[in-house]
């Protein structure tokens, strides 16, 4: 599926405008099934992923997330004050529920490097650019950097990272598509897609995609959030003297 | 895949606009690259009291512009990856800021950037290319402070996190043992240092007579606040008698022998003692300071007083750039001034092409600001200098716990040895990959060494409980207990006075040592005024020189109220739409402050409650207590 869906919907969906408007239109369908789920069965398990969004101002970042998490697009959308990510709740499976934290780059932070702050315990991570500026397009390699030097998983590894070309709907394009095809391959991201956030093109799919990739992770045994090295960290209990009885 | 079927959960607090953002589609850049022509306060450094007020003033609404001439965050709060350590980035002063020109009504200055590390030497002690290359190949995994700092679970930063909720960001760890080593002649001798009543009346090395000394000492170290937890009513008149005592007073009252006088020493000195338990500073702030470490002990079930930062110090630091920027914060690194300028009602500052203007402007310790013409003859940029080790060993740990320690095996231990102080952390910190650890050393260094390099003092005094040095094939093998055992051999010299010890020194692999000075003014923070306006705008530094945390927190503080005297300083930060805490087994402050306010759900009510084991009521903490 992940090889599938890479190669094939991934990239040849969106190919020509003809297409968009296909697009679009399975979109509007994914909304309206949104949009009746009522008392959701028994949740069995439920899973929380962290998922940082990161690329250069104005690419389109905080409107992926608004278009992602609410379903809509505002041209003027700014990014709200005091909070950290958008979190959005949803049924993976009959026996799997999805928490995710999307973790925008809070408008502001947008003239340097991130804190790792910002990275810690994430479990994937978007780096999106825009396909009508070519220097953001080059920029995504030193986001990739930046990530790989502040996080990984517990095993080591690399976190799983996306890569959007946003605005796909504009038709001054910079940037061609062998070209990121070759990108993507070479500095090892899992995959990439043209996104509108604007129209909502991909942006559900794309998400899911990063799920899967994430959930597959998560069943390695190398979940990042609950702690991998577990073991080795102090337990509260055990690390209380257990000497307190003779207190008097 | 029923995964269509999506619910979406949105975020519930819309929270008023950002003033200063601009579209994240179809963006109008106000500067050439986007950045607002005016703000409230510019910072400059992001040290801890840069960005502790930068999240303050950006969390009250004030837009802030933070930067930093160099790329990477913290200052000297900084924390590195091996291969960062080792390129020396923290050496490269950012060449076009050390200087940017004052142009304030009555005078003219300058801002100059410092450098406070040097004599950086980096060694490698076993030098073939496999453990090189095991060590380089995880290179990532470590996390290296500039300048290590251990936080007492009672210090004010703690507080700070807890109230303003920053805390939710960062993870702590127990530090789990302290240990010194014995006075001359025994100095090679190193043993636990009892933090607790338990601890005392199961302590070998201890006699009866000790531990009913010691107790006395630190009852009477407690005595001032014993009897009300109230700080401020310590100035009642027959309290204040009591406090005014000096710790060699109440040495000399409690008859403690020396030994005990040693240990009692080495485990309350801080880096303004100079970790020399026969320095001569004993006085009523060791006492204050004692006290704080009593009374820390415990706070969250921890067996020593101090708390570690996962990932290192800078941590603090980034968390609370964070809350700065998710409040609206524009934070640049790698950015510098050229040009300030007084103007009516506040200064108008260049960076590269952008022409800014700003209210007030707040510097941190590493820029040092000369006006000329003004009187600064108070002004003796007083400044301390500390010789520092990093150590990359191989083999255990320098003192392996006793069999029948009830203390749990591992974790981050600290270590008095003759004047020094090393942390040693093993992979639980995140400081330092699997089977090797991390060995922070600080100590004081004389005015006269300042310009001296420091690596043979750490290697002759350390040498008692490291191999700094392989003297023969065989401690090439992988075995860890062929490599000590061989060690312990090579080095007969050393530790044939260690009988009866079958402890085998971890080898270093990697070493290097510098100095770090902190060079700065602590007397004030207000550097210049300026009165044109309706209102008073200011340049303020946050220059302060101290080993405890406490004052960086008072000093961000102070310069809030000076510059907002009618605003709260960090309220608490509501939380996002906050999933299920996770229960992991970090130690989440906010969580287990007894002082919160918030009543913070805990799905592990027990476990907490046992975590939350406060001194003040429980005469376990630290040995605390009436008898």
């Amino acid at each position: 599926m992940n090889n599938s869906w890479k190669q094939g919907s991934f990239l040849l969906s969106i190919d020509r405008d003809s297409d968009l408007e296909e697009e679009e239109e399975e979109e509007k369908v994914w909304y309206a099934k949104e949009s009746f789920v009522e008392d959701p069965p028994k949740i069995m398990s439920e899973k929380l992923f962290k998922v940082i969004i990161i690329g250069d101002p104005t690419v389109g970042k905080t409107s992926f997330v608004q278009r992602y998490v609410q379903g809509s697009f505002k041209r003027d959308y700014k990014g709200t004050v005091g909070v950290d990510f958008a979190l959005k709740v949803f049924k993976w499976s009959e026996s799997q529920t999805i928490r995710l934290q999307l973790w925008d780059i809070a408008g502001q932070e947008r003239f340097t490097w991130m804190t790792r702050v910002y990275y810690k315990d994430a479990h994937g991570c978007i780096i999106m650019f825009d396909l009508t500026n070519r220097n953001s397009f080059q920029n995504t390699i030193k986001w990739k950097k930046d990530v790989d030097s502040k996080c990984m998983l517990p095993d080591g590894s690399p976190i799983p990272c996306m890569l959007l070309a946003n605005k796909c709907d504009l038709s001054s394009r910079q940037v061609d598509q062998m070209e990121i095809e070759t990108f993507y391959k070479e500095n090892n991201f899992i995959g990439w897609t043209e996104t509108s956030a604007k129209e909502g093109l991909m942006v559900n799919d794309s998400m899911r995609f990063l799920v899967e990739v994430m959930l597959r992770q998560s069943g390695n045994g190398t979940n990042g959030f609950s702690n991998g090295n577990g073991t080795d960290r102090l337990h509260l209990k055990s690390a209380v003297p257990t000497s307190s009885s003779c207190s008097c | 895949m029923s995964s269509d079927k999506m619910t979406s959960e949105i975020d519930s607090q819309p929270g008023p606009e950002v003033n200063n953002s601009s579209e994240d589609i179809n963006e109008t850049p106000r500067g050439d690259d986007g950045l607002p022509k005016t703000f409230d306060v510019l910072i400059i450094g992001t040290g801890v009291t840069e960005s502790i007020l930068s999240a303050a003033v950006s969390r009250n609404g004030h837009s802030v512009l933070h930067l930093d001439p160099r790329e990477y965050y913290g200052g000297s709060w900084a924390t590195f990856s091996l291969d960062q350590w080792m390129s020396k980035s923290f050496l490269e002063v950012p060449a076009e800021a050390t200087v940017s020109d004052l142009f304030l009504e009555d005078s003219k200055g300058t801002l100059t950037w410092k450098n406070n590390v040097d004599q950086f030497e980096q060694v490698w002690y076993m030098k073939d290319e496999e453990t090189k290359g095991q060590l380089m190949s995880q290179r990532r995994r470590f996390n290296i402070d500039l300048m290590p700092r251990l936080i007492a679970a009672r210090e004010d930063i703690i507080q700070v996190l807890i109230t303003s909720n920053v805390s939710r960001y960062l993870e702590f760890l127990k530090i789990s043992r302290l240990l010194t080593n014995l006075p001359p002649p025994n100095e090679h001798l190193i043993e636990s240092i009892p933090l607790s009543r338990a601890d005392i009346f199961t302590s070998k090395s201890l006699s009866l007579v000790e531990k009913r000394s010691l107790v006395k000492l630190i009852e009477a170290v407690l005595q001032p606040t014993s009897s009300t937890q109230d700080a401020a009513q310590e100035h009642t008149p027959e309290e204040g008698e009591a406090v005014s005592e000096t710790f060699e007073d109440l040495v000399k009252k409690t008859k403690v022998p020396d030994k005990l006088k040693h240990m009692v020493k080495s485990s309350f000195t801080t880096l303004e003692d100079g970790f020399s338990p026969d320095g001569s500073s004993f006085n009523v702030e060791f006492c204050s300071r004692c006290r704080l470490f009593l009374n820390s002990i415990g706070r969250y079930g921890n067996q020593t007083p101090f708390l570690w930062t996962i990932y290192g110090i800078s941590e603090i630091c980034q968390a609370f750039c964070r809350l700065s920027a998710v409040y609206g914060g524009i934070f640049i690194l790698k950015r510098h001034l050229s040009r300030i300028e007084a103007q009516e009602d506040g200064f108008v500052f260049q960076t590269e092409q952008d022409e800014v203007k700003v209210k007030h402007i707040i510097v941190g310790p590493d820029m040092q600001c000369d006006i000329v013409g003004k009187d600064r003859s108070k002004k003796e940029q007083a400044s301390i200098t500390v010789g520092r080790a990093v150590l990359i060993t191989k083999g255990g740990s320098i003192k392996a716990p006793d069999e029948n320690s009830k203390q749990k095996g591992d974790g981050i231990f600290v270590y008095r040895l003759s004047g020094m102080e090393v942390i040693e952390m093993n992979h639980i910190s995140q400081a330092v990959p699997k089977d090797y650890r991390l060995l922070q050393v600080t100590f004081p260094i004389p005015d006269t060494e300042i310009k001296q390099p420091c690596r043979s003092t750490v290697e002759t005094l350390l040498s008692p409980f490291l191999l700094f040095r392989k003297h023969t094939d065989q401690c090439m093998d992988d075995s860890d207990e062929t490599i000590s055992s061989s060690g312990t051999q090579c080095c007969s010299d050393d530790s044939s006075t260690t009988t009866g010890q079958s402890n085998m020194k971890p080898q270093v692999i990697y070493g290097s040592y510098f100095n770090l000075t902190y060079s700065c003014d602590s007397l004030f923070s207000e550097l210049y005024k300026n009165s044109s306006g309706d209102s008073n705008s200011y340049i303020m530094s946050c220059g302060i020189e101290s080993a405890e945390l406490s004052k960086y927190v008072s000093k961000a503080k102070s310069i809030f109220s000076t510059l907002y005297p009618e605003e709260e300083f960090l309220p608490k930060a509501p939380d996002c739409d906050e999933p299920d805490a996770v229960n992991g087994d970090d130690i989440d402050i906010s969580e287990f402050s007894s002082t919160n306010e918030d009543p913070a759900v805990n799905p592990e009510g027990e476990n907490n409650d046992a975590a939350v084991m406060n001194p003040n009521d429980n005469a376990d903490g630290g040995a605390i207590g009436e008898e």
